[in-house]
């Protein structure tokens, strides 16, 4: 066997192969996990925009008229139906019996009640808010007009209704005051966050973190074009939203100054407005 | 050679280190990107199926069938049927939600329709499932005919040189007859005389009673709604030998030059203002429906002949001028025929959306 060592050129040589193939690993190691850290950031900040359409997206297209109360670059408020149903007789100077179709049973549950809007002649809605909702069993007040409760749905006393009470047969809906709006976030402290905030209610935080330019903008007009919020002609005006979502991930992906974002941006037209 | 175990160095273990660490990071990566395939997946299910539920409400709120005797047939309540769009498929089904005593008043329905998406490489089980319901009337294909010829405007009371015939007595086919109306219904002293008309149906064959914006209340017609958009006309002009029946919407004064030969037409011709029919054939012109008018009718033409209805003087409802109706030509026959009142009122039968009524959390469970 042969033990005489190595010479020093082996071990030059040795070494400048041994720091080059460690070089190229790091490299190597160093690309893949800033390409880990990057994908990463970018499904975070997916997730946060598609996660916050999917919640607002039902509520805000059942917005009829008048049920927008504000809109601003970074919140909006309206009256978001939680129950339809039809207005019977009444029981008093400031209650009717109405005959519920199905609702959603934990949305029906869980709903802050906001008040009434009964629809018009029009097909417009008058909003009558801080009635209270009771379970009734009065049927005869529905059937006097022949009004039915269908499968599944609930017979209930409004009460506390100010102003003309809605003549039997009317469509009527009961409805939350939900605001949604853009504001710090205290799950990820200096960054934006959605809030939803339901009658007088504290917010919750709905998602986070999003980048400062996600926003609301108002659709107007016939071909429903976007504008800044509140449009010139008013909330009235307003016949649907566009919601800008900006999904941003929680930190800057490893070898970039800025957390990634991905921008969605829906537009949700109002489908119980008069046009 | 040395056995494995007798082999100094590190390449090896450091080797398997780094492919094990890649090996975790990417699979930790491949595992949040299956996450948020899902995730998007499921956001464009949501959309794929609220377009199927929507679709199959559309449809069968578009679905209406008819008797032998063209009355709509009203859906029970409780109906439903599954609808078949592309994507998936659509249970819609139809609940009565008031039904007025009043005949002539429409029922009110919620029709709910409940998506389901299928992608056939996952299986039978729908990958999203959303319920969508609208409030709608039911609109049967019928009106309240107070006579062959209802003269809300009233007729002029003399001078009248012209024949023919009013018929109240209802000429569709046996079976499918309604009871007889008036031959003629004029407000309160607005009736010609002499009439030299042959006229039946109902018992006084003209009948003048009320004001004459009461007469063109009591057609139920609603004047305002028809001249506002509230009826989607298939023509805004006049189109003859049309047997679909459209409905023709023709907004003021219209001038229809009849001849030569029989110049028919069918279904609903509504006026807003003035209609004159001129020509001097014989037989000249022949209308199968309704002829609907808010101002007068001016019966020029020779030979003029309508089996369905004629209502004039709808503006009075709305409180306008309307002059009196004559009859200037030498012969006019209006018989009342249900059937063909159907057939006219065919397009506007069947299930109308209440505006502004659609609901989205119905309940799913």
């Amino acid at each position: 066997m042969n033990n005489r060592g190595f010479t020093l050129v082996e071990l030059l040589v040795g070494t400048v192969v041994v720091s080059i193939l460690g070089i190229a690993l790091v490299r190597m190691m160093l690309s893949d996990t800033r390409f880990v850290s990057r994908q990463e950031a970018m499904v975070s900040a997916r997730q946060t925009a598609r996660g916050t359409l999917n919640a607002m997206d039902v509520e805000l297209r059942m917005i009829s008229d008048g049920g927008l109360s504000t809109a601003r670059p970074d919140s909006v408020r309206a009256h978001i139906p939680y129950a339809f149903g039809v207005a019977c007789q009444s029981t008093g100077a400031d209650r009717i019996i109405a005959a519920l179709v199905p609702p959603d049973s934990l949305l029906y549950a869980t709903a802050v009640v906001g008040g009434m809007a009964h629809q018009q002649t029009d097909g417009s809605y008058d909003a009558v808010d801080g009635v209270s909702v009771g379970n009734s069993s009065n049927f005869s007040a529905c059937a006097a007009d022949s009004i039915f409760v269908v499968p599944g749905g609930r017979l209930v006393q409004i009460s506390g209704i100010t102003g003309p009470l809605p003549d039997p047969g009317r469509i009527l809906y009961l409805y939350q005051d939900v605001t949604y709006r853009f504001s710090n976030s205290t799950e990820i402290p200096g960054r934006l966050a959605l809030w939803r905030k339901s009658g007088t209610a504290a917010y919750e935080e709905v998602a986070a973190p999003f980048d400062t330019s996600s926003g609301f903008r108002c659709l107007v007009g016939t071909g429903l074009q976007p504008t800044t919020c509140p449009p010139a002609g008013g909330v009235d005006s307003v016949r649907g939203l566009e919601l800008r979502l900006v999904g941003a991930s929680e930190h800057a992906p490893r070898g970039s100054d800025n957390p990634s974002t991905f921008e969605l941006i829906a537009r949700l037209p109002f489908l119980n407005k008069v046009n | 050679m040395p056995g494995l175990g007798e082999r100094r160095g590190f390449a090896l273990p450091v080797t398997l280190f780094v492919v094990a660490i890649i090996t975790l990071m990417l699979s930790a990566l491949f595992i949040r990107v299956q996450t948020d395939r899902r995730i998007a997946d499921s956001s464009g299910d949501q959309v794929s199926v609220l377009a199927i539920a929507q679709s199959g409400l559309q449809t069968y709120l578009g679905t209406v069938s008819f008797d032998g005797c063209e009355r709509a047939i009203r859906p029970l309540d409780g109906d439903s049927l599954r609808i078949n769009v592309q994507g998936g498929y659509a249970d819609v089904v139809a609940h009565v939600v008031q039904r007025p005593a009043d005949t002539l008043t429409p029922w009110m329905y919620v029709v709910r329709s409940t998506g389901h998406l299928i992608t056939p490489a996952q299986g039978q089980d729908p990958q999203a499932v959303r319920t969508v319901a609208q409030f709608a009337h039911w609109q049967r294909n019928s009106m309240n005919v107070l006579a062959a010829w209802t003269a809300a405007n009233g007729l002029e009371t003399s001078g009248w040189t012209s024949t023919g015939e009013l018929r109240g007595v209802d000429q569709a086919p046996s079976g499918c007859q309604e009871p007889d109306v008036y031959a003629l219904r004029v407000p309160n002293n607005w009736a010609p005389s002499p009439l030299t008309y042959t006229l039946s149906g109902k018992s006084p064959y003209v009948y003048e009673a009320n004001k004459k914006h009461d007469v063109a209340d009591q057609t139920m017609i609603d004047w305002e709604d028809v001249t506002n958009g509230g009826i989607l006309p298939d023509y805004t002009s006049i189109r003859y030998w049309d047997s679909s029946y459209p409905v023709m919407l023709l907004e003021g004064s219209a001038f229809l030059s009849c001849g030569p030969g029989t110049t028919t037409g069918y279904g609903l011709l509504i006026v807003t203002g003035n209609l004159t029919i001129s020509g001097t054939d014989s037989w000249c012109f022949q209308w199968n429906g309704v002829i609907l008018v808010g101002g007068e009718i001016e019966w020029d033409a020779n030979d003029m002949r309508v089996d369905g209805a004629v209502v004039s003087g709808m503006k009075k409802q709305l409180g306008e001028w309307a002059d009196e109706g004559d009859v200037d030509g030498n012969y006019l026959d209006i018989d009342y025929d249900s059937r063909y009142v159907r057939l006219a009122l065919k397009s506007l039968a069947g299930f109308a959306p209440v505006g502004n009524a659609w609901v989205d959390n119905w309940s799913t469970y």
